[in-house]
Order: C-alpha cells, then sequence, then structure tokens
C-alpha cells in the first residue's frame, strides 16, 4: 500500500516536473490540451433554444428582449471559445480555476455553474458571461502582483454572474432606448449618461458584493486596493525599469546621446478623470469604495496573499508574459514587445525564446522603418510615461540602417549559437536583404577593429580638440560668432560621418568569413527590396499576367488541402440584431458540406477545421486553427511589407501533421438592405408600360450583396497563392455559392496553367 | 434546309458534351448548356401571326441553343431560333380593271423567320454560367413571307412582288440572369435588344422598283425591326 502510494506520488511529481518549463533556458508557448469541454459540443442554435424555454413566463416584451440578448451572447461566447484563443486545461487556467475554487469552497453550487477561462489578448480585461464563462485575458494574468489579487478579480466576475448583470444591463438599456418608465422624454445625451450610470451602478455593486465574497476567503483584502493600481496602469508595461542598451552595443560603440530623451518622468495618471460616459467609475472612485468596504470589513489578520504556493502564481505569471510578448510580436506593437522583452531578459538573460523574440523585433522594426512604415509598429512618444518612454524614443529616433545592421549582428550571433534553427536563419538572410538591398548599404561601410581604432586614432585629436582654442573669438562680430557655429557644426557633421557609430557594429564579426560570404551571396542577389511605394506598382507584362490569372485563374496542382475554419455569416441591415445568428450556423455547417463534396468531386483530399461537430474529442483542431488564423492576421496586418510573419514558426508543425503546405480559408458574408426609393429611376420606370411593374417589384425585394473570399497559401514559404474577393450583388443562394467554391478549388487542384 | 441544320446543331452539341473533362470552368465542372428557349413581346404594336393584338396576346418564338463557357466570366452562345409574326395589309385593293375588289383591312401574310445567333456572354459579377449577364448578339435571319389567300385570287400581275426569303443581320444586346437549379437545370431570363443592320434583301433603301406599290419589303423590314427590338426571353436547359 505505501509502495503504491510512494510511486503515485513519484508519478505526479514527474508529471509535474515534466509540464514545467524551465525559463531560464527557452519558453514553449501554452496550447490547450485534454479532454474537449462540454460547451463546444453542441451547436450555439441548440443552446440557444434551450435557455430561451427559461424566460417562457415573463411578459411578452422582456421576453423578447431576453431572448434576444441570450441569443447574441450565446453566440458571442460560443465563437469565442472556438476561435482557438481560449486555452483550455492548461497551466494557467487550472490555477485560475483553483483560486476560484477557494473563493467559493463555501458556495458549491454556484461553483458548479461557473467556468473560468484564460484567453490570448493583450488587454488587461477580465468578462463574465450571463452562461457562467468567466474570462481572464493573459495581459491581465501577467501584470497582478498575488493571488490575492486574482481572486477579488474573480470576485468581481462572480457576482456581475451571480446578480444576472449582464441581462439586467440589456434590459434597462432596452428601456433607456425605448425611453420607458423613468427614462420617458429623455434626450440622446442623456441617455447615453442614464446607459453610463446604470452601467456604473452595477460595477460597483460588483465591487461591493465581490469584495463580500472576497472577505469570506482567506486572502488579504488589501489586495482589493492594490489592483486598482494594476488597472490604473493597465495600458503601460508589466514593470517600469531602467533600460541599459548594452546587450545591443556590447560596449563596442555608443548610441548618440539624442537618441535618448534628458530625464525620465515617473509614470502619473490621474485617478480621478472624467467618467461621465465610461461603462466602469473611474479608479479614484472605486478605490474610494474599497477603502470604506476595508474600514468595515473584518479582521485583515492571518489572511494571506497567497493560499496556495506562491511559486505557482510565480509560475502562472511568468507564462502570461512569455505569452504576452508573443503576442506583441504577432499584433505587430513592436516596440511594447521590445520593452517588454528586455524586461525578461534581465531576469533570464540566456533564455532562447526571448533571444530569439528579440531578434525578429530588431528585425521586423528595420524592415518597416525601411518601408517608411514605422509608425504602425513603433508607438508614439506622446502619451507615454516612466522609463518605457526611453526605449520608445531610442526606437523613433535610431536611422533605418543603424537598426538593419543592429538586427543583422544580433541574428548573426543568435544563428551561431542555434545555427539549425530555420526562423533565425530565415530572418538572418532577410536582414542581410533589408540593409544591403532595401537601404543599399555595402558590407566595406562597416570596419573591423584595426580599422575602427585606426580611425580613432586619426581623429582622436579632432572629435577632443576645442573647436575655440586656436581662435580668438573675442574680436569676433555677432555675425562671425554665427558663421563660425555653422563653421564647427559643418566640421562635426563630417566628422559623424566618418566615425558614426554603425560603422563599428559589425566589428566583431566582419572578419568571420562565413559571414563576409553570406553578406556578398545576399548583397549579390538580383531582387529589388525597395523602400518606395511606386515599387508595387506593377510592370505591363506582370499586369497583363494578372488580367489573365483573373479570368483563367491558377493552377496549384496540390492534390491535399487544408481549410481552416470555414465562416459564413448572414446579416440583415433592416433589422435590430442585424446577425442572423441562427441561419448562419445552419449555412456554415451546409457550407463545409458543399466543400467537402465538391473537394471530392475534384479528387481533391481536403479537411476542414473549427466545425463543432467535426471537433469531437480532438482539441489540438482547436490549437491548429488558433495558429493558422494568427499567421493570417499577421500576414494580413503586414499589408504591404514583406516580411516574414513571426508566427510562422508556429505553423511549420501544421504542413507535416496534415501532409500539406496547402491551407485554406474560404467564408461567406452575406447581408439584406432595403431597397432605396430613387425618384428618377421611377420617373423613367413610368415611361415603359414594363418599367413601372419592374421598378415596384425591386422596391418590394431587398437588396443583397454577398461577399465570397477564398485564400489559399503555401504556409512553407507564406507564399499567398489565391486571393479570391467575390462581391456580388445579389442573394447567397446555392448556386451561387457552389460555383465559387468550385472555381476556388479547381484552381488549387488543376495542374496545367493555362495563363502561360 | 431547317431541319438538316438543327440536326447538326444537336449532333455538334452532343459531341462537344462527351468531349470536355470535368475538371474545367464553368458550373461545377459543367461548362456546356443545352437549352431550349422561349421568346415572347406583347403585340401591341404588332399582331400577332393570327393578327390579334393587345397586351395579354403576345408574338412567340422558339428555340435552342448551346452555352460554352469558355472561362470565369465568359461563355458563347449559338442560337437557332424560329418564329411566325405577320404583316399587315392596311389598304383597299382594288384591280386595276376594276373587276376584282379586296377590302385588305384586317389581312395578314405571314411572316416565317429563322434566326441563327452567336451570343458572346459576360458575366461580370459571378463565375458563366451562372448569375447576372450581359451577352452581345450577332444575328442572322431569314424570313419567308406567305401572302394571304386573298391575294391569290389575283392574276399574279396585280400581286404584291415576292422576293422572299428576304435575308438579315442585325446587332443585338442581351441582359439577364441565369440560376442552376438542382446542379443541372439552368434557368434564363433576359431582356434582349435587337437592331436589324441594312445587309441582305431588304433594306430600308433597297426597294425594288417592282416592290413600290405594296412596298412589301420595306414592310416586313419594319415589322422584324418592330418585333425584334425588344423582347423578353426565358430558357431552361440542361447543364453538362
Amino acid at each position: 500500500m505505501k509502495f503504491s502510494l510512494l510511486l503515485l506520488f513519484l508519478i505526479s511529481v514527474s508529471a509535474l516536473r515534466l509540464e514545467a518549463q524551465d525559463f531560464t533556458q527557452s519558453y514553449t508557448p501554452i496550447k490547450s490540451k485534454g479532454e474537449v469541454p462540454e460547451a463546444l459540443k453542441r451547436l450555439s442554435s441548440e443552446k440557444y433554444e434551450q435557455r430561451k424555454e427559461g424566460f417562457k413566463d415573463d411578459r411578452r416584451r422582456t421576453r423578447k428582449t431576453k431572448e434576444e440578448f441570450v441569443l447574441q451572447s450565446t453566440f458571442a461566447i460560443d465563437e469565442l471559445l472556438l476561435s482557438g484563443d481560449v486555452f483550455y486545461n492548461d497551466t494557467v487556467s487550472n490555477y485560475i480555476n483553483k483560486v476560484a475554487d477557494e473563493l467559493l469552497k463555501n458556495d458549491i453550487e454556484l461553483r458548479s455553474k461557473l467556468d473560468f477561462y484564460l484567453v490570448r489578448s493583450n488587454y488587461v480585461n477580465a468578462f463574465a458571461t450571463e452562461r457562467g464563462a468567466i474570462f481572464i485575458t493573459v495581459g491581465l494574468m501577467a501584470k497582478l502582483n498575488n493571488e490575492a489579487q486574482l481572486a477579488f478579480i474573480l470576485a468581481h466576475e462572480i457576482t456581475h454572474y451571480k446578480n444576472k448583470h449582464l441581462i439586467n444591463g440589456y434590459l434597462e438599456d432596452d428601456n433607456i432606448k425605448r425611453r420607458k418608465g423613468k427614462y420617458k422624454n429623455q434626450s440622446a445625451k442623456e441617455k447615453l449618461l442614464s446607459s453610463s450610470n446604470y452601467s456604473k451602478d452595477l460595477e460597483l455593486e460588483a465591487d461591493q458584493e465581490g469584495f463580500d465574497i472576497f472577505a469570506q476567503s482567506g486572502y488579504d483584502l488589501e489586495a482589493a486596493l492594490t489592483v486598482m493600481e494594476i488597472l490604473k496602469l493597465s495600458s503601460y508595461p508589466f514593470e517600469d525599469i531602467p533600460m541599459n542598451f548594452e546587450f545591443l552595443h556590447q560596449n563596442k560603440y555608443s548610441f548618440p546621446d539624442d537618441y535618448f530623451i534628458d530625464s525620465i518622468a515617473d509614470v502619473v495618471i490621474d485617478e480621478d478623470y472624467n467618467d461621465s460616459t465610461s461603462t466602469h467609475p473611474n479608479i479614484k472612485k472605486r478605490k474610494e469604495r474599497i477603502e470604506l468596504f476595508l474600514v468595515h470589513a473584518p479582521s485583515n489578520d492571518h489572511r494571506k496573499l497567497f493560499i496556495y504556493p506562491e511559486k505557482e502564481f510565480n509560475y502562472c505569471r511568468e507564462i502570461c508574459r512569455f505569452e504576452l510578448i508573443n503576442n506583441y510580436a504577432t499584433e505587430l506593437d513592436y516596440a511594447m514587445g521590445f520593452y517588454s522583452n528586455y524586461i525578461l531578459q534581465e531576469k533570464y538573460p540566456n533564455n532562447l525564446f526571448l533571444k530569439k523574440n528579440m531578434a525578429y523585433l530588431l528585425y521586423a522594426m528595420a524592415r518597416y522603418k525601411g518601408y517608411n512604415r514605422n509608425n504602425t509598429v513603433i508607438r508614439k512618444e506622446r502619451n507615454w510615461q516612466g522609463k518605457f518612454l526611453v526605449s520608445l524614443q531610442f526606437l523613433n529616433n535610431i536611422r533605418n540602417q543603424e537598426l538593419a545592421a543592429i538586427a543583422v549582428e544580433y541574428l548573426y550571433k543568435l544563428h551561431k549559437e542555434i545555427p539549425q534553427d530555420a526562423l533565425v536563419n530565415n530572418l538572418l538572410k532577410d536582414a542581410i536583404r533589408t540593409l544591403a538591398h532595401q537601404n543599399e548599404v555595402p558590407l566595406d561601410y562597416f570596419l573591423n577593429i584595426e580599422q575602427k581604432e585606426k580611425i580613432f586614432a586619426e581623429y582622436a585629436e579632432a572629435i577632443l580638440k576645442d573647436p575655440y582654442e586656436s581662435v580668438d573669438s573675442s574680436a569676433f562680430s555677432r555675425i562671425e560668432h554665427k558663421r563660425y557655429r555653422r563653421q564647427i557644426a559643418r566640421d562635426q557633421r563630417e566628422l559623424d560621418k566618418t566615425i558614426h557609430f554603425d560603422r563599428f557594429i559589425f566589428t566583431d564579426i566582419i572578419n568571420d568569413e562565413k559571414f563576409v560570404t553570406l553578406y556578398k551571396e545576399i548583397a549579390n542577389e538580383a531582387i529589388k527590396v525597395s523602400n518606395r511605394d511606386e515599387n508595387h506598382r506593377l510592370s505591363k507584362a506582370e499586369n497583363k499576367q494578372r488580367k489573365k490569372e483573373n479570368r483563367i485563374g491558377k493552377s496549384l496542382g496540390v492534390d491535399k488541402l487544408v481549410i481552416a475554419d470555414p465562416y459564413y455569416q448572414r446579416f440583415d441591415n433592416r433589422k435590430e440584431i442585424q446577425t442572423k445568428y441562427i441561419e448562419s450556423e445552419k449555412r456554415q455547417l451546409t457550407f463545409r458540406e458543399e466543400v467537402i463534396k465538391i473537394a471530392d468531386k475534384l479528387e481533391l483530399n481536403a479537411t476542414t477545421l473549427g466545425q463543432q461537430e467535426v471537433l469531437g474529442n480532438d482539441l489540438d483542431k482547436l490549437n491548429d486553427i488558433s495558429a493558422l488564423n494568427n499567421w493570417l492576421a499577421e500576414k494580413s496586418a503586414h499589408d504591404m511589407v514583406t516580411i516574414i510573419p513571426y508566427t510562422a514558426q508556429y505553423t511549420n508543425y501544421l504542413s507535416e501533421k496534415y501532409g500539406t503546405d496547402y491551407f485554406a480559408w474560404l467564408g461567406v458574408v452575406n447581408t439584406t438592405y432595403r431597397s432605396t426609393f430613387n425618384l428618377r429611376v421611377f420617373a423613367l420606370s413610368m415611361y415603359s408600360i414594363i418599367g413601372l411593374p419592374i421598378y415596384l417589384g425591386y422596391l418590394i425585394t431587398p437588396d443583397n450583396y454577398t461577399l465570397y473570399y477564398a485564400i489559399v497559401v503555401n504556409l512553407k514559404d507564406g507564399t499567398l497563392h489565391i486571393q479570391d474577393y467575390e462581391y456580388v450583388n445579389n442573394r447567397d443562394s446555392n448556386d451561387l455559392i457552389r460555383s465559387q467554391i468550385y472555381q476556388s478549388l479547381l484552381q488549387v487542384k488543376r495542374k496545367k496553367d493555362y495563363t502561360k | 434546309m431547317k431541319y438538316k441544320l438543327s440536326h447538326l446543331l444537336i449532333l455538334l452539341f452532343l459531341t462537344i458534351s462527351f468531349t470536355f473533362a470535368q475538371r474545367a470552368p464553368g458550373y461545377i465542372g459543367k461548362r456546356i448548356n443545352i437549352h431550349g428557349m422561349f421568346q415572347a413581346k406583347y403585340s401591341l404594336l404588332n399582331p400577332t401571326k393570327d393578327g390579334s393584338a393587345g397586351v395579354l396576346s403576345f408574338n412567340k418564338q422558339y428555340g435552342i441553343g448551346l452555352e460554352y463557357a469558355i472561362n470565369k466570366r465568359t461563355s458563347m452562345i449559338a442560337t437557332f431560333q424560329t418564329y411566325t409574326t405577320s404583316k399587315s395589309y392596311e389598304e383597299e385593293f382594288y384591280s386595276p380593271d376594276y373587276s376584282v375588289y379586296i377590302n385588305m383591312n384586317e389581312v395578314y401574310a405571314k411572316l416565317n423567320t429563322n434566326s441563327f445567333s452567336l451570343e458572346y456572354r459576360k458575366y461580370p459579377f459571378s463565375l458563366a454560367p451562372m448569375g447576372g449577364f450581359i451577352g452581345y448578339i450577332i444575328n442572322y435571319k431569314t424570313i419567308d413571307l406567305r401572302q394571304p389567300k386573298q391575294l391569290k385570287s389575283l392574276p399574279s400581275s396585280e400581286r404584291p412582288f415576292n422576293q422572299s426569303p428576304y435575308s438579315l443581320v442585325s446587332l443585338g444586346l442581351s441582359l439577364g440572369k441565369q440560376r442552376i437549379f438542382f446542379n443541372c437545370l439552368a434557368v434564363s431570363g433576359s431582356v434582349n435588344f435587337l437592331l436589324p443592320l441594312e445587309l441582305g434583301k431588304m433594306g430600308y433603301f433597297r426597294n425594288l422598283n417592282s416592290d413600290k406599290r405594296y412596298n412589301e419589303s420595306y414592310e416586313v423590314y419594319r415589322r422584324i425591326l418592330n418585333h425584334d427590338m425588344f423582347n423578353l426571353k426565358m430558357s431552361v436547359g440542361l447543364l453538362l
């Protein structure tokens, strides 16, 4: 008996150890695992029908409003749950659920109705749903300081659920919208204020009752107050530490002083901001209320910041911080990623994940600077305070070729450390392209150590020399002073060019034969990487080819295709709730069937991901969808900038798993509009005996617009092969959709290229 | 001639349909559409072949056609159509010897028309052969005029000089929409405009001296122009 217990203990310990990540070495992004939650196994329409039954006894108007709300929320929650951005059974979600267990240990019934999920999102946020699913974002978890803070947030969200705040808020909004009861005769502005006030009341109630739940647990009550500080600084990085750029220059050179701000002020944020139209009261009001609760609260003695071991919280928070860094790179928030990465690198200097992430950020920022589009990926300095501002100032001031050279150096050193890493190799080559082609910098611009020392020796005197030393400026007139100052500035600029720091960036590696060969090889490539938009314009021959492709279509000659999440959505612009949820879900299922049928007809082996009924017990498919959707979102966000997507490293396994490099996204969006009356057309129609009935027929029937899209990519090289967007002024009839699907899949399957 | 040609067309359609592979553009790989068509025009301006006129009586024409989707957006259509309409002699006719008097009001000659069209059809917003389309038509017609019985009683020297069969080339435009049902049935509706050209034996300025008295070829031309100018067309076809 004892032996078996010991064995069990050993197995559980070893399982934990296997699962635990060693942040000092690297980090592997978290994924969903284990059993598929029951909530995912049923169609949203079925859940809605079931929930609708609960409002049978309500008054007609109330019932209708509640049904509207439940319809929208059921589908919205399921969409989020199936998006791949929600983690299931991962370490952090399990930990959050454990804290919830502790919090509700005296209310088992309420606990059984709730599920807590971690969401991949950088926003500092937590939200409850009327269905009992409570979501905590990675951004929030990354910023918390202790378990008690997490517990208070959970208690706040639990109160929203318990007191049915969401559905009550919706009902109240409906009353405000229809100016019923006390909202009679309100103006538009008054309606907005009423809605905001009601929402704020609910938030204060959630704070108050949440505090009561929180107080019943053993957590330190002060955490309710400190968590407000986190909310106050929600848009800032998770820590505010001074930034030392030595990790970039390694004391081989120094960056010019004007790349940095002179003084760094602490972050000061007004707590008492105007919240008249906000959904939440401002931080000051919330803090005052919590302080009041604390006065009347039971004793805080023997209460703890951590009920579970502190290292467990720290481990989960660290995971979220790593995830946050990953997300910053995926969502093109490079400056924030750069600073956050630095914070973690200070703790884990040998972490390979962080090094790769930093290498990518440097490469990507250099690339964007080369395209003169750095504004989209590096935040502007204004509106920011604290030490984060230093990194912003630096990134905004550094020039294209300087950053590109830094990226090349960083990547080359990383490549030497992990020579087999495909991502690093590709990034290195592309970073050299950025430098050699986009910025047109020849290799001989960079100096080796001997050359550097020689130059310094040569110019040392000039650098240190006082320009007024040999000049008697006392007799200078004002104009002469000015002229002389200009002369000094000119000389200084000339000197700066000669001894500019970017010439010394490669001093460590320029004598490396491998590096020189690689640089020369890439510099000699006959490619055109330009920072000018005119190069995106197509030549005549390219235009002709594109027109031909538009007419005939492409021929990929592919036998196997994976289709991520076939999408179908119907909207009715004439209705208050414009999304036709139930119809869309039904159509989505038939759409998927059609895709498979047509693929079979073309003898194309197609696999679809993402539908509830095919999800079965395979949570891995959700991970795959998430990887694919993130890749596509990043690829589209890069827009006209040719760049290797950061998420490419997370999609490599998919090619092997599904036995194909080709992945597709297919979807249909249909919108119905009311036909608009046109007096001129009406007058014209009166001229013909059949014109009038035709026009009247047009007016009676609604307008329909259908968008069909198909995107086919080669994940391995990131090439976008097919990009069909068909916008038709027509209903989404079966024949239309079928013919579009066929056309897309035909291009995938067809071997012979008719455009040549 | 007519029957031989239609047989030939059917043979051609079948040959094309069996020789083309499925992995092609078109509706789910089906790029051939063999269809029968019905075209109608209300007989307000022109009476029908029986001489009836009004909003509720229609001049009808029937035909068969073959549509072939060339690529994503375009198709070619070959069509054979036939219709019968009438030409009115709205006059009182007296024989030169005053022995014969014929009241020609409500006397109609039948015009039998065989028409061959080639249409280049574009589906600008959808994939051929389905969706809204605009077609550019070139049409060749032969028109056979059969004079009314009343005129047969006249001595041949007094009868109108009949040069039929006339021939005519027209250019046209077709605007419409084609839907596919059950993956094989193509149903289309369109509005057609045909404009006759000054070609063949019956141009407006080509009246023969012998024709001047009855102005027959001009009347036929006017009649056909009226008929073809604006038509509604329905077709039902089988996708192959």
